[in-house]
C-alpha cells in the first residue's frame, strides 16, 4: 500500500536579503509528510529548521525574504509557495495550523483567551456565536485546561507557561487542522511540563488523526514522539530516516557526532569526557566549497572539500548527504533522481 | 571539615506595590536550604524555573544577601562579612552565569576585560598580566588573538569560555557554574562541559553546578541537591541516581526526562498541574499538589529531611 502525501515539500529554498548579501537559510530542502505521522525536523541553531516550517506557513517578511522559484510546497493539489494571501489565509490556521516556541509572546496580551480562540473560529467557520463558545470550551478541554468556562475570560498573563502553550495547541487545533506544525514546543518549559505537552499532543494526534510537523533541537523529544526524522544542517537537510534507524544506525557523521555528544541517562561516568563535534557551525555567508559539514567532520577526506555531496535516497526510505556514509553493511544504493 | 557550609539559608525578595510603594508581599526563593560542599567534590543543584536554585547559588558567593542563615566558608562565616573583608573571598569564589550574551561588557575587548579583573585584585601587573592573560585564553580553548575581540564577534559556545575565562582569572579554588551550558546547543554544550571537566581537574577546582538537566548534572557531579519551590527535597549521591532517588518529585524528574533511545519510549511520568507560586506558599509539603503520593497529612505539615543511607537526605512522608 502506498501512501500518499498530505504535504510534499520539493527543493524549498528560502532566501534572505541582509545587509551582506543575500543568504540562503534553507537551500533545496525536499520532504513528504504523511497523514498520521509525527516528522521531526532536528537541528541546531541556524540550522534553517524553524525558516522551513515558517515559509510552509508563508509567515516570513516579504520584504526581506523570497522563495526561490523551484521551490514547491505542494498541499491539496496547489503550490502554496505560489498562492496569494487571501487563499493562504483560509489555510493558514483552518488547514495547517502552527504553535511556536514562546508561548510568552505568541498570545495577544490584551484580549482573553476566549476573544483569541474566537477570533479563529470566526474566521474559519460558520459557527454563531453561542456555538463558537462551546467549541472554544471544549477545545479548552480538551487540552486539559482545568475550569475552562472561567479560564476562558482570563487575559494570557494570567495563565503559567503551561497553560498558555495548552491554550496555543486549543487554539491550533480548534478548526481540525490536517497539519500540525509544532516549533520548538517544548523548549521554553520545564521538563515535568514538557511531558504534560508531549503526552497531550499524542492523545490528540491519535484523536484526530492530524499529521505534526516537530521542529526540534532536543534528540531525546524526538525519541519520545517522532515516526520520521529529518535531520538539518546549515540550511540542508543532510539525513531523513525512521525514528529507530537514527538512532540505531546514523548514516551522516553529523547525526552520529550529535547523537554522541548527549549524556546518557542512567549510564553515568564521572568525568569521562564527552564526545564533542569541534569547532561551530560554518557562516551562511561563507559556505565551504565542498560539504558544509567538513571542518567539523571526523571522516573528512578529500572529495569532502572539493564538491558538496547530493541527498542520496536508498530503497529504504532513507536518504543521506554524504560521500561517504557511515555504517556500510547497508550502504544506499547509486542516485537514482 | 567541609569547604562549604550553608545551614538554614534564607532568602526571601520583597514585593512592592500600591501607594507609598510598601512592601506589600514576598517572594520566598529558598526556605531554609542547608548543605555542604566538600574540599574537590561538585555538587548539582537541580530544580524547574523559579524553584530558588540560582538564588541560592547567588546568595553562596554573597551576590544576593541572604535574608537570613549562614554561609561558612574555609571556617569562615561569610553572611557577617563587610565588604572589604569580602574580598580576599571574592578572589577564592567566582561565578561563570548562564547567558553568555549579556554576561559580557560589550564595549570592553576580552583582554581589557579580563585586565580588569586582575587589576581590580592587584593580582597581576603589566608584561606578567598580558602573559597571564595569553595563557589563560589559549586554556579555555581560544586562539591567543581572541583576546583583541569584543564579545559580539564570539559565537555563544565562544562567550561561554571567555567567561570561564573571566571566573578563572583569579585562580579560584570554588566556582559556582550558573546553568553554564542551558543556552547553548548540543555540540557546542558538551565542548563547554568537557572544558569544564579539564579545568575541574587542572585546578582542583570544588564546583557548586546549578542546573534544571538532571542527564548533565548525572555525567558532571558527584552528588545533587533536588530543590523545589525554595525547598531541598532531596539530596543524593549522582553514582545510582536512578536507582536511588526516592522523593516522588526527583523520580518526576527522572521519569520526565525522554530518553534518547526510541526502542526504549515509555509512558513519561507525568504530574498534574503546575509549579504553585513563591509569592504565597501552600501549608505542609510544597510538592503535596502535584504528588502522586500525596497523603492527608503532607498538606497540613512539613516533612522533615531525613538522613538516610550513604550520606543521602530526603523530605517525605511517603519514603521509608
Amino acid at each position: 500500500m502506498t501512501r500518499q502525501p498530505i504535504l510534499s515539500v520539493r527543493h524549498l529554498s528560502t532566501c534572505f536579503r541582509t545587509d551582506h548579501g543575500v543568504v540562503t537559510a534553507v537551500d533545496d530542502v525536499s520532504f513528504d509528510l504523511y497523514p498520521g505521522e509525527t516528522l521531526g525536523i532536528v537541528g541546531e541553531s541556524g540550522c534553517g529548521k524553524t525558516v522551513t516550517s515558517k515559509s510552509i506557513m508563508r509567515l516570513l517578511p516579504e520584504h526581506l525574504s523570497f522563495l526561490k522559484p523551484e521551490s514547491e510546497i505542494l498541499f491539496e493539489g496547489k503550490n502554496l509557495a505560489r498562492v496569494d494571501e487571501g487563499t493562504m489565509r483560509d489555510v493558514r490556521g483552518a488547514k495547517i495550523a502552527m504553535i511556536f516556541q514562546e508561548p510568552m509572546t505568541s498570545l495577544n496580551p490584551v484580549f482573553t483567551v476566549g476573544w483569541q480562540l474566537d477570533e479563529v473560529l470566526r474566521y474559519h467557520t460558520e459557527l454563531d456565536r453561542d456555538g463558537r463558545r462551546a467549541r472554544a470550551i471544549e477545545m479548552l478541554r480538551l487540552v486539559e485546561i482545568p475550569n475552562a468556562d472561567k479560564r476562558m475570560g482570563e487575559y494570557p498573563h494570567q495563565l503559567s507557561g503551561g497553560m498558555r502553550q495548552r491554550v496555543m495547541i486549543a487554539m491550533a487545533l480548534c478548526c481540525e487542522p490536517d497539519i500540525l506544525i509544532a516549533d520548538e514546543p517544548t523548549t521554553a518549559l520545564d521538563v515535568t511540563i514538557q511531558a504534560q505537552i508531549l503526552q497531550l499532543m499524542e492523545s490528540l494526534k491519535t484523536k484526530l488523526d492530524t499529521a505534526i510537523m516537530l521542529i526540534t533541537h532536543d534528540l531525546g523529544v524526538v525519541a519520545q514522539v517522532c515516526d520520521r526524522v529529518l535531520v538539518m544542517y546549515a540550511g540542508r537537510a543532510i539525513e531523513e530516516a525512521g525514528i529507530r534507524e537514527i538512532f540505531k544506525r546514523p548514516r551522516h557523521p553529523y547525526t552520529k557526532a550529535l547523537l554522541d555528544s548527549i549524556p546518557k541517562a542512567g549510564q553515568r561516568r564521572r568525568g569521562e569526557r564527552l564526545a564533542t563535534i569541534p569547532g561551530i557551525v560554518p557562516s551562511l555567508f561563507e559556505l565551504p566549497v565542498g560539504c558544509r559539514f567538513q571542518e567539523r567532520c571526523a571522516y573528512r577526506e578529500a572529495r569532502c572539500d572539493a564538491e558538496e555531496p547530493a541527498l542520496v535516497p536508498s530503497d529504504d526510505g532513507r536518504a543521506v548527504r554524504c560521500h561517504f556514509p557511515l555504517n556500510p553493511g547497508d550502504a544506499p544504493q547509486p542516485e537514482i533522481s | 571539615m567541609a569547604l562549604l557550609e550553608v545551614r538554614d539559608l534564607v532568602k526571601h525578595f520583597p514585593v512592592r506595590g500600591g501607594l507609598m510603594n510598601r512592601v506589600v508581599g514576598r517572594v520566598h526563593a529558598v526556605n531554609g536550604v542547608s548543605f555542604s560542599v566538600e574540599r574537590g567534590e561538585t555538587v548539582g543543584i537541580v530544580g524547574e524555573s523559579g524553584c530558588g536554585k540560582s538564588t541560592l547559588g547567588k546568595c553562596v558567593i554573597r551576590l544576593h544577601e541572604p535574608t537570613s542563615g549562614s554561609v561558612r566558608y574555609d571556617g569562615q562565616e561569610l553572611a557577617s562579612l563587610s565588604h572589604g573583608e569580602m574580598m580576599p573571598f571574592r578572589r577564592r569564589m567566582q561565578i561563570i552565569f548562564q547567558d553568555p550574551y549579556s554576561s559580557l561588557n560589550p564595549r570592553l575587548t576580552v583582554r581589557a576585560m579580563l585586565r580588569e579583573v586582575l587589576a581590580f585584585h592587584g593580582a597581576a601587573k603589566g608584561p606578567a598580566m598580558d602573559q597571564h592573560i595569553d595563557e589563560l585564553i589559549q586554556k579555555v580553548g581560544l586562539r591567543v588573538e581572541a583576546a583583541e575581540k569584543f564579545p559580539h564577534e564570539f559565537s555563544g559556545g565562544q562567550r561561554q569560555r571567555i567567561g570561564i575565562a573571566r571566573a578563572l582569572a583569579l585562580e579560584p579554588e570554588f566556582l559556582v557554574a550558573d546553568e553554564p551550558v542551558s543556552a547553548l546547543d548540543v555540540s557546542i554544550q558538551a565542548q563547554v562541559l568537557n572544558l569544564l571537566m579539564d579545568l575541574r581537574e587542572e585546578f582542583g577546582l570544588t564546583l557548586l553546578f546549578v542546573s534544571h538537566d538532571l542527564k548533565v548534572i548525572e555525567h558532571f557531579c558527584d552528588r545533587v541537591v533536588v530543590m523545589y519551590l525554595g525547598y531541598l527535597v532531596e539530596e543524593l549521591s549522582c553514582e545510582g541516581l536512578h536507582e536511588r532517588a526516592q522523593h516522588p518529585y526527583t523520580r518526576a524528574l527522572l521519569g520526565a526526562n525522554p530518553i534518547n533511545d526510541p526502542d526504549e519510549r515509555r509512558e513519561l511520568v507525568v504530574l498534574q498541574g503546575d509549579v504553585p507560586s513563591p509569592y504565597d506558599l501552600p501549608k505542609g509539603c510544597p510538592f503535596a499538589g502535584r504528588c502522586p503520593l500525596v497523603m492527608d497529612r503532607c498538606r497540613a505539615e512539613m516533612p522533615p529531611l531525613e538522613d538516610g543511607p550513604d550520606g543521602s537526605r530526603v523530605a517525605c512522608f511517603a519514603v521509608e
